[in-house]
C-alpha cells in the first residue's frame, strides 16, 4: 500500500508539473571558476501511441513489475516538452535540440509538425531538427524528399536535420539519399547523423549502417553539408568506441564534419569517457564537438549526463576556452545562432 | 474487502502486459549466386509488413542464419505474429569472407531479396537469387510501382 501510495504521488506530481509553465532558470555549469552556458543538441521526444510493440517492452523493463501499466502515462509526461524544460532547468542547460525521428522499426515517430509544435513552448530553448521517412523510399521517396524540403524550410523553430541509418535501416553508402543530404547543404541546416551501435531492439548493428567512414562519399560531394557524427563512434550496445576513430578521421580531414558526444556521459559509457574526451582533445577536436545527450531517458539524465561528461572534460584538463567550446559555442556558431550566456 | 478486491485489481492489471504471440514456423528454399560467386552466405528473415497506420512498415528484421549458395536450407523460427505478416528473405554473399556486406573500398559482395510463398503458414518457400552488390534489404523492397 506503501508502494502504491508513493506511486500515486510520483503520478500526481509528474501531472501537475506537466500543467504548469516553465520559467528559465538555466544556471550552465561552473568550470574551473567560470560559468558556462550549456546547450544540449541531442534530446528525443514523441508519444507512447506512437512507439512500436518492442519499444514499449523495453521501455516497460526499467520499471517493476508492479508498476509497468504506469509507463505509458510516465512516458509521455517525461517526453513532453514541459517535462524537458523543467529537467533543462535543473542540469542548468540553456537550451536543446529535439529531434523529429521517423523509425517505426525501432523507437517509432516523432513527426516534424510535433517537434515543431512544442518547440513553441520556448522557442528561445527548444530547437527543432526536421527529418524524413525512408522505409518505403522506392514508392514514396519523392513525396518525402519534397515534403522534407517544405518542413526544414517552412516549418517553425527548424534549424538542422536528424538522420539516424541505423535505426532506418538504410546504409551511409546508399546514394537514393543524397538529395537529402543535397538539400540540408542547400538550406543551411547542419545534419545529425547517429553513427555506431545502440541496445535499441531491431537497430542495425552492421558495419555499412554504423561506421562513419562509410559516409566519406557523401561527405566529400556535399561540402556545403555539415555532418555531425551523433555517438561519436560509441558503441553502447558493446560498450566500446568502436568507430572513434573513423570520427576523429574525418573531422580532422573534413572542414565540413563534427562529432557529438551524445550517451557517453551516461552509466553504460562510465567506464570509457575518460578515455573518450582525452583522444578527442590530443586530435584537436574541442572545436569540433557539440555537446549532446542523448535524453531524456529517465527524470535526472540530462543533469546526469552533463555532470559526468564535463568532469571527465576536467580530468582531461580541457581549458575553459575549450569547453565553452564543446558546451556552446560550437554549436552556436555551426548553427548561426548567437552565443549563449548565463548570468 | 471492497479495498482488498481494488489492491486485487490493480495487481492484476500491474502484472498484465501485452502479449507478443509467436508462431514456430520453418523456412526451406535456396540461395542462387552467379556462377564462380562463392563464399558464405548469410540469409536474413523479415516479417514483410509490420504494424498498422503510421507505424506500419516493410522489412521488420526476425532473425539471420547462415547459408551455402546454391545448396537447399530449412531453418525453423519463431514469426512474431504480433508484429505483422508475411515473409521476406534477404541474403548476401561474403565473396572475400570479411564478414562484412561491402566496404567503403570492396564493392563485390551481391544480395538479393524474395517474397516466400506461404509465408503466413507453418512451412514457406523461398528462392534468393542474387544479383546486386552492396544494397539493403530496403534497396529491393518494396519495389517501385
Amino acid at each position: 500500500m506503501a508502494t502504491l501510495g508513493r506511486l500515486a504521488g510520483i503520478i500526481a506530481a509528474a501531472a501537475l508539473l506537466a500543467a504548469c509553465g516553465v520559467p528559465n532558470n538555466a544556471e550552465g555549469v561552473l568550470y574551473k571558476g567560470e560559468r558556462l552556458a550549456v546547450v544540449d543538441m541531442h534530446m528525443h521526444t514523441g508519444k507512447w501511441d506512437d512507439m512500436p510493440p518492442d519499444f514499449h517492452f523495453r521501455l516497460r523493463e526499467s520499471v517493476p513489475t508492479g508498476a509497468k501499466w504506469t509507463m505509458p502515462f510516465l512516458s509521455d509526461v517525461m517526453l513532453s516538452e514541459t517535462s524537458i524544460l523543467r529537467q533543462m532547468n535543473s542540469a542548468g542547460v540553456s537550451a536543446i535540440g529535439m529531434f523529429a525521428v521517423y523509425s517505426p522499426h525501432t523507437t517509432g515517430i516523432a513527426t516534424n509538425e510535433l517537434v515543431s509544435d512544442w518547440c513553441d513552448a520556448d522557442p528561445q530553448r527548444l530547437y527543432g531538427f526536421a527529418s524524413i521517412r525512408t522505409d518505403q523510399w522506392n514508392t514514396n521517396g519523392d513525396e518525402w524528399l519534397a515534403k522534407f524540403e517544405s518542413d526544414l524550410a517552412n516549418l517553425p523553430h527548424m534549424i538542422g536535420v536528424k538522420l539516424a541509418h541505423a535505426h532506418q535501416q538504410f546504409r551511409f553508402d546508399d546514394e537514393r539519399m543524397y538529395g537529402i543530404y543535397e538539400i540540408a547543404g542547400r538550406l543551411g541546416k547542419p545534419m545529425y547523423l547517429h553513427t555506431s551501435g545502440s541496445p535499441n531492439p531491431g537497430i542495425r548493428t552492421e558495419p555499412p549502417y554504423n561506421d562513419p567512414y562509410y559516409l566519406e562519399d557523401a561527405i566529400r560531394k556535399y561540402p556545403k553539408a555539415i555532418f555531425i557524427l551523433g555517438h561519436a563512434g560509441w558503441d553502447s550496445l558493446n560498450k566500446e568506441l568502436t568507430y572513434l576513430p573513423a570520427v576523429i578521421d574525418l573531422a580532422q580531414r573534413y572542414d565540413n564534419v563534427y562529432l557529438e558526444p551524445g550517451a557517453l556521459g551516461a552509466a553504460r559509457a562510465d567506464a570509457k569517457v575518460d578515455e573518450f574526451v582525452v583522444r578527442v582533445k590530443e586530435a584537436g577536436l574541442a572545436n569540433k564537438m557539440i555537446y549532446g545527450s542523448d535524453g531524456a531517458q529517465f527524470p535526472g539524465y540530462i543533469k546526469r549526463h552533463l555532470e559526468h561528461f564535463v568532469a571527465a572534460m576536467d580530468r582531461a584538463d580541457y581549458t575553459v576556452e575549450e569547453t565553452r567550446l564543446v558546451l556552446s559555442d560550437n554549436f552556436s556558431r555551426v548553427f548561426g545562432l548567437p552565443p549563449f550566456t548565463v548570468q | 474487502m471492497r479495498g482488498f478486491a481494488v489492491l486485487l485489481a490493480l495487481l492484476l492489471v500491474a502484472c498484465s502486459e501485452p502479449s507478443r504471440e509467436m508462431r514456430s514456423m520453418e523456412v526451406s528454399g535456396t540461395v542462387i549466386a552467379p556462377p564462380g560467386v562463392e563464399g558464405p552466405v548469410e540469409v536474413r528473415l523479415f516479417v514483410e509488413w509490420a504494424l498498422e497506420g503510421e507505424l506500419r512498415h516493410p522489412l521488420q528484421l526476425i532473425e539471420i542464419f547462415p547459408a551455402e549458395a546454391g545448396k537447399p536450407f530449412t531453418h525453423r523460427f519463431d514469426y512474431p505474429v504480433y508484429l505483422g505478416e508475411g515473409l521476406a528473405v534477404f541474403a548476401w554473399i561474403d565473396t572475400d569472407g570479411d564478414g562484412i556486406h561491402c566496404t567503403p573500398t570492396v564493392r563485390n559482395d551481391l544480395g538479393g531479396l524474395a517474397i516466400a510463398e506461404n509465408g503466413d503458414s507453418d512451412a514457406a518457400t523461398v528462392t534468393v537469387n542474387l544479383t546486386e552488390p552492396c544494397r539493403a534489404p530496403g534497396w529491393f523492397y518494396p519495389p517501385a510501382p
